[in-house]
């Protein structure tokens, strides 16, 4: 119980944030309207994204310079945990799209980018699956990741700008 | 496995399809700087990158 104090923190914060997103005041504004309390959840999604991506790179140097099987295990956890956000963050995106830009997914270069970062770490899930070997796979699989990583932070924050 | 890295480069390869599209429209050279800026970092980003890593998926 004492250990788990900050989990219990976590949803009770999380549920005052869901709670005051979807009922607390907001302010109209021209075409966005109600769909503004999106901001509460899409856009946290994607920062929840990005934070564990980084936690799985740093956990992948740290497998690659120790050889620990656990660093490897946080670090696919890490990367399941992201997808997660990311499908979520897609989700959200698509639905609030639907309604201000009146398509779920106009072609536009940020869209695109994400849905190429998505695919780059379900690429990571498969070759995790096709390796048998728990060291090659591990290895091949933190070298992989922290390839991945530079060059989503360029697909998602430079290329659309 | 090597069909792995085709999502890695799509970068690579955006940059390169707006850059050369712009010189085939013939526009001037300082219009696509920003392009040029955006292919020389993901091009340092991923020599470093591949040259710190090889190592690592080479000693197996």
């Amino acid at each position: 119980m004492r250990k788990s104090w900050w989990k219990i923190l976590a949803v009770v914060l999380i549920s005052l944030v869901i709670i005051a997103g979807l009922l607390g005041p907001v302010p109209a504004l021209f075409l966005l309207h109600e769909t503004i309390r999106n901001i509460y959840f899409h856009v946290p999604m994607w920062f929840a994204m990005l934070f564990l991506y980084t936690i799985s790179v740093i956990y992948s140097i740290k497998y690659l310079n120790t050889g620990k099987q656990e660093y490897d295990l946080m670090a696919v956890e890490a990367v399941n945990t992201g997808i997660t956000f990311c499908f979520m963050g897609l989700a959200t995106g698509m639905l609030w799209a639907n309604i201000t830009w009146g398509e779920a997914w106009p072609n536009d270069p940020k869209l695109n980018g994400s849905a190429i970062a998505t695919l780059m770490y379900l690429a990571y899930l498969v070759l995790r699956n096709a390796l048998e070997e728990e060291q090659k796979r591990a290895k091949i699989s933190a070298v992989y990741n922290i390839f991945a990583f530079p060059i989503m932070i360029v697909l998602l924050y430079i290329l659309p700008n | 496995m090597a069909i792995l890295s085709f999502p890695v480069i799509i970068p690579l390869l955006i940059v390169l399809i707006k850059l050369s599209q712009n010189a085939m429209q013939g526009m001037d050279r300082a219009e696509s700087l920003n392009e040029i800026v955006v292919l020389i970092a993901i091009n340092i980003i991923t020599i470093t990158v591949s040259l710190l890593l090889f190592p690592y998926l080479w000693r197996d």
